[in-house]
């Protein structure tokens, strides 16, 4: 019913619509230019630029976009002013949220890079002291070593300095001992030489450059022969005591005779008369090593052979006494 | 026939259509804008945007208003730049609070790399190449 009635005004209106029709086609291929729409444009290609943008406000570039194509179309297709500056608005505003999303994406990324930065400067500065701990440790433990190596070897020194003034000190003590032992040696045969000359002095011994000298006259012999005369038997006494006595001691028995007889004769008589003599020794228990015997003849003559009281003395029998050594001085 | 009253109530009818068909209301507009505004304010658009915020709040107060004079287009398009204007209030308090926060941390690394620099012994044997505390790489 109400296309009826709405027939007649029809046509006037449709002439209407397509003059307009006309125009707006006309302004289609040459639309002029909307400042709004124009901006707009500009901020959503800028966001759409941006890589942030399409990376991390892809939902806000989108919204951005669809607003400018509704401008774009409400402008295009109906010159409506009003519309198109609304949704301009809107585009330019969403192209701005988008910008700001991507801002703080990239914001958010940097903070998290930073803290990881941070974490990782943090964990090598441990590491870094954690390593020279472990130097300063070492250094330590090996300054440590160097000690107690030196105090060894202090010790050790210090053992070998006192093992070497024990060593000192012990031979110190060896030394005067050796110098008390020798000086005990050296009184004890003072002793026994003087104690020897004592004893010999009751023998009427001399002492001569060659040592004591006991000397048995020609009385205690049998006259022309080797055989002791009984009185000759304490002399041989006395002298095996002494022997005795003093065991380091020897005795060199040695013959003489007068200038009288032959040189063999005498020599024959000085030698077993000697011999008599060690055999009396020997009787009395002197062992025969401590026994030398010589037979000199009428050779070292100790008086004039020119009268009868000078022989006499010439015949005779010395015992020479050694040194503490077993040594005679040769004549 | 009476053509002029039929006239009239087709127009008055058709003017009614229009306006119920054209003109929706501006009621899911306005609550579109205001969800928005309130979630800047929590995101710290009040502290990070505040111009931004002033923006969507004033917009969403005059898109009231048109409604509340039964100017529902006008009334849904201000309240769709309201929800523009909060939208972007709330990002770009999240981007500001976020930069604030690169300041920060960069600050914070700086001033750890002067003090572990300085607290780190220099070791004379160790080449200068091992310093592990480079310059960041400036973001591209």
């Amino acid at each position: 019913m109400r296309n009826t009635q709405r027939s007649i005004p029809t046509l006037a209106r449709l002439s209407a619509a397509l003059s307009c029709a006309a125009v707006l086609s006309a302004c289609q291929t040459t639309p002029p230019e909307n400042a709004d729409l124009a901006q707009a444009r500009a901020s959503v290609q800028q966001a759409a630029n941006s890589p942030g943008v399409a990376r991390s406000a892809a939902v806000e570039l989108d919204r951005a976009q669809q607003a400018l194509r509704r401008a774009e179309t409400a402008w295009a297709d109906k010159r409506d002013n009003e519309e198109t500056r609304h949704l301009s608005y809107l585009a330019q505003r969403r192209a701005e949220t988008a910008q700001a999303v991507a801002a703080q994406a990239q914001a958010d990324t940097r903070v998290q890079q930073a803290s990881a930065e941070g974490e990782r400067a943090r964990l090598e500065a441990r590491t870094r002291e954690a390593d020279a701990a472990t130097r300063t440790a070492q250094v330590a433990q090996s300054q440590a070593q160097q000690s107690r190596s030196q105090a060894q070897e202090a010790q050790t020194q210090a053992q070998q300095a006192q093992s070497r003034a024990q060593a000192a000190q012990n031979q110190a003590q060896q030394s005067q001992q050796v110098a008390e032992a020798t000086r005990q040696q050296l009184q004890t045969q003072q002793e026994l030489a003087a104690a020897l000359e004592r004893d010999l002095q009751a023998l009427q011994a001399k002492q001569t450059q060659r040592g004591m000298v006991v000397t048995l006259g020609d009385v205690l012999f049998t006259t022309g022969q080797a055989i002791l005369q009984p009185g000759a038997q304490r002399s041989v006494q006395q002298l095996a005591q002494v022997l005795q006595q003093y065991p380091e001691r020897r005795v060199l028995i040695e013959g003489f005779t007068d200038s009288q007889g032959s040189d063999q004769l005498n020599l024959d008589l000085s030698q077993r008369r000697a011999e008599a003599f060690r055999q009396a020794l020997l009787n009395r228990g002197v062992p025969n090593e401590r026994i030398d015997v010589r037979a000199h003849g009428e050779g070292f003559p100790v008086a004039d052979n020119g009268n009868a009281a000078g022989r006499q003395q010439n015949r005779r029998v010395e015992i020479l006494f050694s040194d503490g050594q077993g040594r005679f001085i040769e004549r | 026939m009476k053509p002029t009253i039929s006239m009239l109530a087709a127009v008055v009818s058709a003017a009614a259509l229009g306006a119920c068909s054209s003109t929706p209301p501006a009621e899911p507009a306005l609550a579109a804008g205001a969800a928005s505004l309130e979630a800047a304010r929590s995101a710290g658009a009040p502290e990070y945007a505040a111009s931004e915020l002033n923006n969507a709040r004033s917009k969403l107060e005059q898109a009231r208003a048109l409604a509340q004079a039964g100017k529902q287009g006008e009334a849904t398009r201000m309240a769709e730049r309201a929800d523009a204007d909060a939208q972007l209030a709330r990002a770009r308090a999240g981007s500001e609070r976020s930069l604030k926060a690169v300041t920060e941390v960069e600050a914070g690394l700086r001033s750890l790399r002067d003090e572990l620099n300085r607290s780190t012994p220099v070791n004379p044997g160790a080449a200068p190449s091992a310093s592990p505390l480079q310059a960041p790489r400036a973001p591209q």
